[in-house]
């Protein structure tokens, strides 16, 4: 039943309604299991995504599908890596986003469980931090520091050596 | 059902910090740290963090080895389990690391999973052979989630290959694959060996029954670099891992059922029909050829004939062929390395044409390697299914010891990748974790092969990956050396690019084996071109003066060696940056390049150099050659014994060139 060119909608917590193929949704395995369970014709409600996060999300859905079709259509093996360095340097565009926003997505590809989106967000996070003293990562990522100096010196005593 | 808009469920969508995340989110998110340092950053920065760094399923990679220096050990495998308990992968490679420290670690940290040990050389046979990679042989129940572990090239030696072979896969059988690869860091071919077949008593390298009683789950085993395959291993590993889907082998030697058979003799020349996957080289050293040489005498006196290779090949094959048709779930078989001769027929063999889908894959070889890395890619992806996707690490593991594997004169793929200028191939060879710097048999690196052959594409890769530009092989070269000698100028351009912008000197004689600096390995090579690039790269002029009339260990400058060559458009150019007294700088056996010139018979040179030294226009009105590398190399003039040893140089210490 499912054709290609289904559409289902897909409503934010704050009530904006998105009109995507079933295909780009069911990248969400969240709103595949519900699409499974409801049919395609009721809209799904998602009162946890906003409208502004949900629409990223679906953009990177979309593009994720795109992706994995152009795969299938390749006849050659190094337009592999053409697609690839494209999809790459697209995800490097999307990625163009406030850190706040950032967690939003990574919020919602968890709760929509969109692996792929999840993977991409936490290594983008994972990447700001990398080669940052403490201080810097606390300053860029707006941490409080909360240990005493009597619990930060023990704790840096029980990492000193990762720093040697 | 209509959109909700609550409060508390707008609330739970938010998290402006990511100290808000949810703690699984912030555990997924340090997951992507691979350093140590990183890790323990975050831990250092509050509560919250702290808790999650240590709960978290770190992967981490310690001790990254850079440009020649590895970091101590003992602080961090002390600390690891102490900062980061929930360590599920580490990365030891290339770690000093030794027993104790690998044990302590395994004891402390519950939840390890993989455990890397490439290049370990420190960790002794008697830990690899009797305890690998666990405490105790096969006590997997105290380790409960550890699931597997390579340690390609982790000792230095190897005397019983079979028992490592067999407790490895003992210890793996239960868990879904088995990465066993390059145990031996033994400097010779364990052919090439003083007990060339010594040690090797029991035909079969595996212990059949061990494997039976607990193989049935293993679907990935990869054993490259394993020293002896017996036929009666292979029935092994088929009788015994029927669900076997990916078998790597590559760079593993097979022995073909006559030799096993052979009992008559001295050990040493029993097995003349082993057949080696390597059939790319031939056997260089000397000790290799003496052997060789004793084993047709011994075939002659009992009169069979020296097994010919076509008929080993259909051997091997032929066996190997058995072993597909009695694996029904195998889709993969990597043979890197096996010859030309054992894929095609085993190719052809009905075995391999029944079976639709197989993949034989080498791994020299581009279309392989694409195939390999499509196939991680529908892994990775969860196309090939559930479970695939669960052993998508272990296949990742299992084809990056593969792409190790090495052949008998230890060149790995990317060695060859280097020495052919394949770019394409050695990305995609470092894509699936193929080694930067492995040495082959003569200590060379793939980036020096690459130097040495003039294959700037290669070089270029490599050194933007990451590649030691400074590596010596075993004669002590190093690649600037080299590519100045064979006078392969875009390579040397690309190894100064490389080596200013990582702030590595490359002038200094003290830098090079016997004093044997770039500049004065192009003179001795008449490398024109090479000579002004090096020039140019110097700097200041005092730089350049200091490189033309730096000397080797014997005093000789370029000059020198320009002189006794009688190369005028040479020392033309290296006159431009040093002073004419230069011309009257003794070498050790008291000649000066005038001196030189003349007993070399380059009269007008050695003339033309008197005037310049006097000032005179005399040397600089000389005719320039037309061409840069116009002098093609030919042997150096032995007539001069006193030089023959500083003339030669380490290149003479080379005893197994590049073929």
């Amino acid at each position: 039943m499912a054709g290609k060119a289904v559409e289902v909608k897909l409503y934010s917590c704050d009530g904006e309604d998105f009109r995507v193929p079933s295909t780009v949704a069911s990248r969400s395995e969240t709103v595949k299991n519900m699409l499974e369970d409801t049919g395609e014709e009721d809209a799904v409600p998602l009162p946890n995504v906003h409208g502004r996060t949900l629409s990223l999300v679906l953009d990177f859905c979309k593009r994720l599908v795109q992706y994995e079709k152009d795969l299938q259509d390749i006849t050659e093996d190094f337009q592999h890596g053409q697609l690839d360095d494209e999809f790459n340097a697209w995800k490097q565009d999307f990625l163009d986003i406030d850190q706040a926003v950032l967690y939003e997505l990574i919020m919602a590809a968890n709760f929509l469980n969109v692996a792929e989106l999840l993977d991409l967000c936490c290594k983008e996070v994972a990447r700001l931090i990398k080669g940052k003293s403490p201080e810097e990562i606390r300053a860029y990522f707006h941490i409080k520091n909360d240990f005493t100096p009597q619990e930060e010196e023990e704790v840096r005593r029980e990492n000193q050596w990762a720093f040697e | 059902m209509s959109a909700t808009h609550s409060p508390t469920a707008s609330a739970s969508c938010d998290a402006h910090l990511l100290t808000e995340l949810p703690a699984e989110l912030v555990s997924s998110i340090l997951g992507h740290l691979h350093s140590p340092r990183d890790a323990a950053a975050c831990a250092l920065t509050c509560h919250r963090m702290h808790a999650g760094v240590q709960e978290a399923p770190l992967k981490l990679r310690v001790g990254l080895v850079g440009d020649g220096g590895t970091v101590p050990l003992n602080h961090s495998l002390h600390g690891l389990p102490m900062s980061f308990p929930g360590l599920v992968e580490l990365d030891l490679s290339g770690c000093l690391a030794g027993d104790e420290g690998v044990q302590g670690v395994l004891a402390k940290l519950p939840f390890l999973r993989v455990l890397r040990l490439s290049s370990c050389r420190k960790l002794s046979q008697a830990f690899v052979q009797g305890a690998f990679p666990l405490p105790l042989p096969g006590d997997l129940s105290r380790f409960p989630a550890f699931k597997s572990s390579a340690a390609q090239q982790a000792c230095q030696q190897t005397s019983q290959p079979g028992s490592i072979q067999r407790e490895a896969t003992r210890a793996f059988a239960q868990k879904g694959s088995g990465t066993v690869s390059r145990l031996g860091r033994t400097e010779h071919h364990p052919q090439d060996n003083d007990h060339p077949e010594g040690g090797e008593a029991s035909p079969s390298n595996f212990g059949g029954a061990t494997l039976a009683s607990t193989g049935m789950g293993l679907c990935i085993l990869a054993l490259n670099n394993c020293v002896r395959l017996a036929p009666e291993g292979m029935r092994a590993i088929a009788s015994s891992c029927p669900q076997l889907e990916h078998l790597f082998l590559g760079g593993t030697t097979i022995i073909t059922p006559h030799s096993s058979a052979a009992v008559v003799g001295p050990p040493a020349l029993v097995q003349n029909n082993s057949q080696s996957f390597p059939g790319l080289m031939a056997e260089g050293s000397p000790r290799a050829s003496q052997v060789s040489a004793l084993r047709s005498m011994m075939d002659a006196i009992r009169g069979i004939a020296p097994a010919d290779s076509g008929g080993v090949h259909i051997q091997v094959a032929t066996e190997l062929a058995g072993m597909v048709s009695k694996l029904p779930c195998l889709q993969t078989l990597e043979l890197t390395f096996a010859s030309a001769g054992i894929l095609d027929t085993l190719r052809a063999s009905t075995a391999v044409q029944e079976r639709e889908g197989l993949r034989i894959w080498d791994f020299c070889s581009l279309d392989c390697l694409l195939d390999a890395k499509k196939l991680l890619h529908a892994w990775d992806r969860g196309d090939a299914g559930p479970q695939a996707n669960q052993l998508h690490p272990d296949l990742v593991m299992a084809i990056s010891a593969a792409v190790n594997c090495s052949s008998r004169a230890k060149h790995t793929p990317l060695h060859l990748a280097a020495i052919d200028g394949c770019v394409q191939e050695a990305q995609e060879l470092l894509a699936l974790g193929a080694s930067l710097d492995p040495a082959d048999r003569n200590g060379s690196t793939p980036l020096f092969l690459a130097c040495e052959q003039g294959q700037a594409g290669t070089a270029a890769l490599l050194l933007g990956a990451g590649a030691c530009p400074c590596a010596q092989n075993r004669a002590e070269e190093r690649p600037l050396y080299i590519a100045s000698l064979r006078g392969h100028a875009a390579v040397v351009s690309e190894l100064l690019r490389a080596m200013q912008s990582r702030g590595l000197p490359w002038q200094e004689p003290e830098g090079y084996s016997k004093g044997w600096a770039p500049l004065l390995a192009a003179s001795l090579s008449d490398r024109l071109q090479v000579a002004s690039i090096l020039l140019d790269a110097a700097g200041s002029p005092g730089h350049r003066a200091a490189m033309v009339t730096a000397t080797n260990i014997y005093g000789q400058g370029s000059l020198h060696t320009a002189a006794r060559r009688g190369n005028q458009p040479m020392l033309q150019l290296l006159l431009e940056h040093a002073r004419p007294v230069a011309l009257l700088a003794r070498d050790k056996k008291g000649d000066t390049p005038i001196s030189l010139a003349r007993s070399a018979g380059h009269f007008q040179v050695a003339v033309n150099l008197e005037a310049h030294v006097h000032g005179k226009p005399a040397f600089c009105s000389v005719p320039q050659r037309v061409q840069a590398v116009a002098i093609p190399r030919t042997p150096q003039p032995r007539r001069l014994p006193h030089h023959s040893e500083g003339m030669h140089g380490p290149r003479s210490r080379r005893k197994n060139g590049l073929r």
